[in-house]
């Protein structure tokens, strides 16, 4: 079991090597010079030659690779250039917004998709299986932007149902909270239903014609029992790691919807960031959401493999 | 067999549809679709303007027809780009010693995991906006999807007992790919191709959305959407024609590729009895 999970951090950790590295070279290509940018318009040359030293920009190629390194092995994710606060202190301000966005969406998706799909599969009811295919189809072509426009339409403008524009942190008001995430919550939960629903519904087609479901049937094990107590159990390790790693994705993937609902989460940090240029910025929000991903995706694979015993007798997944 | 018939019938005819408008716009369009008519704006649909007018006054129904046609395209190039470079990276890592191919894996599953509108972003921070830098952006986020597909694909098929057969004949690694090799993926890589474009023009509009896709005048459904937000409140029509016509056009797409895939997986279950 240690040998596995070693292994699979090592591997972890290869790939977040990789994409700092990929990270630093994109940096590297985004044209502007940072110094400029923060030095502003009433900065003299030595200001901006100050500046310049202090992000090291003076320096040869190498001599920033190694600082970069360093500095992210140190959390110092530099100083925003556009925002004069340092980075790490933006990320950690706006987290928040983007978690509770990217954890509930998530989770009424899940739970969505876990329902309908199982029921799709095993019930062999052509009315609800034609519902879910029409489901995934239709909430993997919906353009999430235009959705939030409709959702926008209906319930803030005509029926008043929610105010949008203030996000209000749960520590303040409960209720609060929770209305000014509900719409961009159920808009980020249509998108990802789709791909969810149909690899619930995939794994659960093949359980139907596994000897040991066959066999439940015949013995007479009601349905439902049979759905919850065995197949799901057996179907769900795939979906599961599917809804981590695209929790994980969402981190750093709700930048459109914050920016209609006007919410201050990562994703419009990152849009202001790009759009102002801010390279500090743009590549601490790049390097930390690559480091939650690969996180994410270690901390469902280390669970499902404890939590099947075939698994941890076979010494783990094929890397 | 008749609800795979249908995705498949339905799917073909929304592509039909959006490719139809699309190349009208070449040679007919109601109205010019970058005049603007002041006096006019805001109108709803009418017989003059049958969807009606912009904040400018600009016929929408021209407007979206160039708009498919800079959809459509810009799609299309972006996924030929994307999954031939896919493809080709896959065959690379498939074939070469085993480190360098499980490691080139490693790669494309970083960047698949990776939210694509974040490398969508970065891409376009360095290549600067436009049609071109976004369509290359939406490219290179098609390329993790192909890649994995035809690398798992040839592991498969490179333990098959006609290409070891071929290999013993002397077939060199190129004829290899190209006759023994590809034509077996074919049918997967169809289905994946068509439902790509349907992603890639979604990722496309988002990106003409905030603003980094094909600039003013040039319309794009993305585009149109984003401005009719700022009106969205006062003038709600406004989101309603462009957002219908590019759910259609997705809508399509991933309905073709469902319906093609059922398709050949029927065609392969014939075959076997």
């Amino acid at each position: 079991m240690g040998k596995y999970i070693a292994k699979r951090l090592l591997s972890s950790l290869a790939v977040m090597a990789i994409v700092s590295l990929v990270a630093f070279a994109a940096l590297e290509l985004i044209p502007g010079n940072a110094a400029l940018v923060a030095a502003g318009t009433e900065g003299g040359s030595s200001s901006v030659a100050s500046l310049a030293a202090e992000f090291g920009l003076d320096r040869g190629f190498g001599e920033r690779l190694m600082l970069y390194y360093r500095n992210i092995l140190s959390f110092d994710f530099g100083t925003s250039s556009y925002f004069g606060e340092s980075v790490a202190t933006l990320i950690g301000q706006r987290l928040g917004v983007t978690f509770s966005l990217a954890f509930f969406s998530i989770l009424i998706a899940f739970l969505f998709s876990v329902v309908l799909g199982t029921a799709a599969a095993l019930c062999r009811n052509k009315l609800i299986d034609a519902f879910s295919r029409t489901v995934v189809q239709l909430f993997s072509s919906i353009p999430s932007f235009w959705l939030s426009l409709l959702f926008l339409i209906v319930f803030s403008s005509m029926l008043h149902v929610v105010d949008v524009g203030d996000y209000v942190p749960p520590a303040v008001s409960i209720s609060g909270y929770l209305s000014s995430i509900v719409l961009p919550v159920i808009v980020l939960a249509i998108s990802e239903t789709g791909p969810l629903l149909r690899l619930v519904r995939a794994s659960m087609m093949r359980v139907r014609n596994e000897d040991w479901y066959r066999m439940g049937k015949v013995r007479g094990i009601p349905g439902i029992r049979l759905a919850t107590a065995y197949a799901l159990r057996y179907a769900l390790p795939g979906p599961l790691t599917l809804a981590g790693s695209e929790l994980a994705k969402l981190l750093g993937g709700t930048a459109i919807v914050e920016s209609i609902f006007a919410l201050p989460g990562i994703g419009r940090l990152f849009l202001t960031a790009v759009e102002m240029r801010d390279i500090p910025l743009v590549g601490g929000i790049v390097i930390f959401v690559s480091f939650l991903v690969v996180l994410m995706n270690l901390l469902t694979d280390i669970a499902l493999f404890l939590s099947n015993p075939s698994m941890r007798k076979a010494g783990g997944m094929k890397l | 067999m008749r609800k795979y018939r249908f995705s498949f019938i339905a799917g073909l005819l929304l592509v039909a549809f959006a490719f139809a408008i699309a190349f009208t716009s070449l040679v007919f369009t109601p109205y010019d679709p970058e005049a603007m008519d002041i006096h006019n704006r805001f109108q709803g649909p009418s017989s003059a303007h049958l969807l009606g007018t912009d904040h400018f006054g600009r016929d929408i129904l021209s407007r979206i027809m160039s708009g498919s046609l800079v959809a459509l395209s810009g799609a299309l190039l972006s996924v030929m780009i994307g999954s031939l470079a896919g493809i080709v990276l896959g065959i690379v890592s498939a074939l070469s010693p085993k480190w360098i191919g499980s490691l080139l894996q490693r790669v494309i599953d970083a960047l698949m995991a990776f939210p694509t509108i974040l490398i969508a972003l970065v891409l376009v921070a360095i290549t600067g906006k436009g049609l071109l830098p976004s369509a290359l952006a939406v490219a290179l986020a098609m390329v993790p999807v192909f890649s994995r597909l035809v690398y798992t694909m040839m592991l498969e098929t490179k333990e098959k007992l006609y290409v070891k057969a071929a290999m013993s004949y002397g077939c060199g690694w190129l004829r290899m790919v190209i006759f023994h090799m590809i034509p077996p993926m074919a049918s997967r890589l169809v289905t994946q191709f068509t439902s790509s474009i349907g992603s890639a023009i979604l990722l496309e509009s988002s990106l003409s959305f905030l603003g980094l896709g094909i600039q003013p005048p040039s319309s794009s459904l993305g585009m149109m959407l984003s401005e009719a937000r700022s009106y969205v409140l006062t003038y709600p029509y406004q989101a309603l024609p462009s957002g219908i016509v590019l759910l259609m056009i997705v809508l399509g797409f991933n309905l073709l590729g469902d319906g093609i895939s059922d398709v050949f997986a029927g065609r392969r279950r014939i075959r076997h009895v």
